[in-house]
């Protein structure tokens, strides 16, 4: 009789040689990130004056929020700041990578018929998970060591050897935690994707649990395993309970998983999806139905992302004098104006970065059509009464749509963000009017896409060259003194800086105008090619 | 009256020319069969039928109308069913086959549920969870339940099983009755054979042969299988008989339709205790044909 775990060795080692690339690099870029980060620092923050302004700085609800609460800020030396600043994130993506290599060894493998070979091959019926546990279990504890290592050999000030062990163990634990998580998740759901799904909805999910904890309602940090590891405070008091308290509930969550698995076939789930609809809504039943429809879980996540962007943004206007008047480098970043603050002229740098940024969704939902094309998903369309016109349309309106969307929400949140924090600033619409100003530049680029794809559908992609450029010349072209010429190269270059600038109606009116021969050209262009496969 | 007209049409992409004067027709109620090897241009076509490529010289008309100008006022009264079905991975299935009816111009809900039941598909499934015959099922129930006059499958039973294959069938021999028209490009030729009124088969790009079956079977042979009282000699120098086999007593040969008669009286003289003939299956039809071809450059 052949015991369950016969042969997980060798199947470890398995996984070991066929993933060891893949392996090595999560490993190498978490621990590069960590180090040249640390090593950056003392250029960064020289004098402890620097260091004091910018632990001023960092107490504010959408920094906390973002990284977690700080420990130590009254002494912020390089340890502290290490531990404020990266260790938050670098575990949520320690987490989600966790949560994308445990399905992979387990239901992604499951689901490409690999583990029916393998078990098939004499080896124990729980041979495979458990071998998914020890590469796990190895790559976390490489993490771990790595980053204490390398973080104990620099030995910045304020960067002990005790500290940076408790640090490489705060991410091995988090990785062991979410690899628990998913263990769980992938008897639970019915496919690799919706296991995948699950376990990464845990780990965000967990992330913002922690956030609102620290920032409002204290007692939901202590329901998540992020809360419960920054509170060890790493650098400054090196708690060990919260590390015990992770250990004990990773082996929790591993065991459930493992019992669960015993009473599972292969290739099926414990919880069987919900049988969707079978009739079709009325209001997918248009061609801007099927693609709001198709669209909406990515214009949610956008918008809300966007939203948040511009609250950090806007959180941070208040201390802008106070943090860069220190700053030799600002000053060549944004040569003093007469008569205008630092903030102002600090906002309108941001408005221009944050267009691009809402330029993206708007940008992606054109790009769509070809990646649709490619995919052949168009032709099921144009086999029906849908002319190639009406095809585009609907492409273009959701386009149009979540271009508002996007600027109203990143000016939005700034303008919220800066109503709170600013005493005595300008009112909430003046900022929300700032950002829409650059709704005409930002359909230019959108009508650029649309024109590509008409004309030459090969080269779509030119669009994002485009787009990077206009950000390197707005955001970079103040710093490297570009020639004034350049910024006429991009659409927002052409849009008048408000609330630094006033408004003006002559280059609103004229983008308009370039978006809209831009789009006819689209609709010309689309009208006459041919369809694409592949 | 003539629901598809092609003239002429070519097509090149780029340097290679992939339909080169294509020419036939599609008659209102009949099931025309479009056969042809792979990469011969069939696809081709019925892209440009269905307005998704531009031919590049040639006129096609669909309904008398051009199909590239009036694509969408054509795509009303056609159904497609392409041999690759592409969905969308997060719709269900009953979602898109209610797309696809809408879109097309509209359809019988009725229909729609039975269909649904025949080809046993569960409609509540997501797209991404579908196998490849399921995602065909989707296709075909769509098509099926439009209200259309004109339908072109491209290898619409590539992925079915057998059992959901005669369901195909059934169902095309179903709308024939209802004096709807087919075009349909296979290449499981027993079920054009079972299906289709007239066939048509291209190959390199270029229509070789268009007609009915039985038109296209006089054009070719049959196999024979004879066995006789006496030896038959010198059989093979009989004009129009071909790949002569002896197997004791018994003898098997292809012999020119036009020629048959007279190779039965030939026969005859040695005494015939056992004749059987086979007309020629359109697989035997399309091999001539394709052999041909890989003869001729
Ligand atoms: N977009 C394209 N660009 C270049 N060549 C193409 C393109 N589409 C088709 N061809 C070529 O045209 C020829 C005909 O292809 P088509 O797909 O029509 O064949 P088919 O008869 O449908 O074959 P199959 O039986 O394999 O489906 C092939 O040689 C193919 O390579
Ligand atoms: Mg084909």
């Amino acid at each position: 009789m052949m015991s369950p775990f016969d042969r997980t060795w060798r199947l470890t080692k398995l996984l070991l040689r066929r993933d060891r690339i893949r392996l090595t690099g999560w490993l190498s870029v978490i621990t590069a990130a960590t180090l040249l980060t640390a090593a950056a620092f003392p250029g960064l923050y020289t004098t402890e004056t620097e260091r004091e302004q910018l632990a001023i700085s960092m107490i504010n609800p959408a920094v906390t929020a973002l990284v977690g609460p700080g420990h130590g800020l009254d002494d912020y030396t390089y340890g502290p700041m290490m531990a404020h600043q990266m260790l938050g994130l670098t575990a949520l993506i320690i987490a989600i990578m966790a949560v994308l290599l445990t399905i992979r060894y387990t239901r992604a493998d499951e689901e490409e018929g690999r583990t029916e070979m393998v078990r098939a091959l004499a080896v124990g019926r729980s041979a495979p998970l458990m071998s998914a546990l020890l590469v796990m279990t190895m790559l976390s504890g490489a993490i771990g060591l790595a980053n204490a290592v390398g973080l104990g050999l620099l030995g910045l000030e304020g960067m002990n050897w005790a500290g940076s062990l408790h640090y490489g163990a705060v991410l091995t634990l988090t990785s062991l935690f979410f690899t628990g998580v998913t263990f769980i998740t992938a008897q639970l759901a019915e496919t690799a994707r919706a296991a995948s799904g699950m376990a990464i909805i845990a780990a965000v999910g967990a992330y913002a649990v922690r956030a609102v904890g620290d920032i409002s309602v204290d007692i939901l940090t202590w329901f998540s395993p992020f809360g419960w590891l920054l509170a060890a405070e790493t650098y400054v008091n090196n708690y060990v309970w919260p590390l015990l308290l992770t250990l004990f509930a990773s082996t929790l969550a591993i065991t459930a998983g493992l019992w669960l698995a015993a009473g599972r076939d292969v290739g099926s789930g414990l919880l069987h999806s919900k049988a969707g609809r079978s009739r079709a809504r009325k209001s997918l039943l248009s061609p801007i139905g099927l693609q709001m429809r198709l669209q909406r879980t990515s214009i949610l996540v956008w918008t809300a992302s966007l939203f948040l962007l511009g609250v950090t943004y806007g959180s941070v206007l208040g201390d802008i004098d106070l943090f860069f008047s220190d700053i030799d480098f600002m000053e060549d970043f944004l040569p003093a104006v007469e008569g205008l603050s630092l903030t102002d002229q600090f906002l309108s740098v941001l408005f221009v970065i944050m267009a691009i940024m809402a330029s993206v969704p708007t940008v992606m939902q054109l790009t769509k059509l070809r990646s649709e094309e490619k995919k052949q998903r168009i032709e099921p369309i144009v086999s029906l009464a849908v002319s190639r016109g009406k095809l585009l349309t609907s492409y273009m309106v959701p386009a149009l749509l979540t271009s508002v969307i996007m600027l109203s929400a990143t000016s939005a949140g700034l303008g919220a963000a800066a109503v709170a924090v600013i005493e005595e600033g300008r009112p909430f619409m003046e900022y929300y009017g700032a950002g829409m100003a650059y709704l005409p530049a930002v359909l230019v680029m959108t009508a650029t896409a649309a024109l590509l794809i008409g004309w030459v559908p090969a080269f779509t992609s030119i669009v994002w060259g485009y787009l990077a450029a206009s950000f390197v010349i707005v955001y970079m072209g103040n710093l490297f003194q570009f020639p004034d010429w350049m910024d006429r190269l991009t659409p927002f270059g052409y849009v008048p800086a408000v609330p630094v600038e006033s408004a003006a109606i002559l280059p609103t009116a004229g983008l308009v105008a370039a978006a809209l021969v831009l789009t006819a050209g689209a609709y010309i262009g689309f009208g006459r090619r041919d369809l694409q496969q592949g | 009256m003539a629901m598809v007209e092609l003239k002429g049409i070519s097509k090149t992409f780029g340097r290679v020319q992939a339909l080169q004067d294509v020419t036939f027709s599609v008659n209102k109620g009949e099931v025309f069969g479009f056969i042809g090897p792979n990469g011969s241009g069939k696809s081709t076509t019925i892209r440009v039928l269905l307005g998704m490529i531009k031919a590049s010289t040639g006129t096609a008309e669909i309904f008398g109308q051009d199909v590239w100008k009036q694509a969408p006022v054509i795509h009303r009264h056609t159904a497609y069913v392409p041999g690759d079905v592409h969905l969308w991975p997060n719709l269900t299935g009953g979602e898109v086959i209610d797309l696809l009816i809408e879109l097309g111009g509209g359809g019988d809900r009725n229909k729609r549920d039975q269909l649904i039941d025949r080809f046993q598909l569960d409609p509540t499934k997501k797209c991404r969870t579908y196998s490849k015959g399921n995602r065909q099922k989707v296709a075909l129930i769509g098509a099926f339940a439009s209200f259309a006059d004109l339908y072109l499958f491209d290898e619409p039973t590539s992925g079915l099983d057998p059992l959901m294959e005669r369901i195909f069938q059934e169902c095309v021999r179903e709308i024939r009755a209802e004096g709807k028209s087919v075009l349909l490009s296979s290449h499981i030729l027993s079920e054009v054979e079972k299906l289709c009124d007239r066939v048509g088969i291209i190959r390199d790009g270029t229509m070789i042969e268009t007609g009915s079956l039985s038109d296209l079977r006089h054009l070719t042979r049959m196999t024979m299988e004879v066995e006789t009282k006496r030896d038959v000699v010198s059989l093979e120098k009989q004009a129009g008989v071909y790949d002569v086999k002896r197997e004791s007593s018994k003898l098997t040969f292809q012999v020119d339709t036009e020629h048959s008669g007279a190779v039965i009286a030939y026969l005859t003289e040695f005494g015939i205790k056992h004749l059987e003939s086979r007309p020629p299956t359109l697989e035997d039809l399309f091999l001539r044909y394709y052999e041909e071809g890989r003869q001729a450059p």
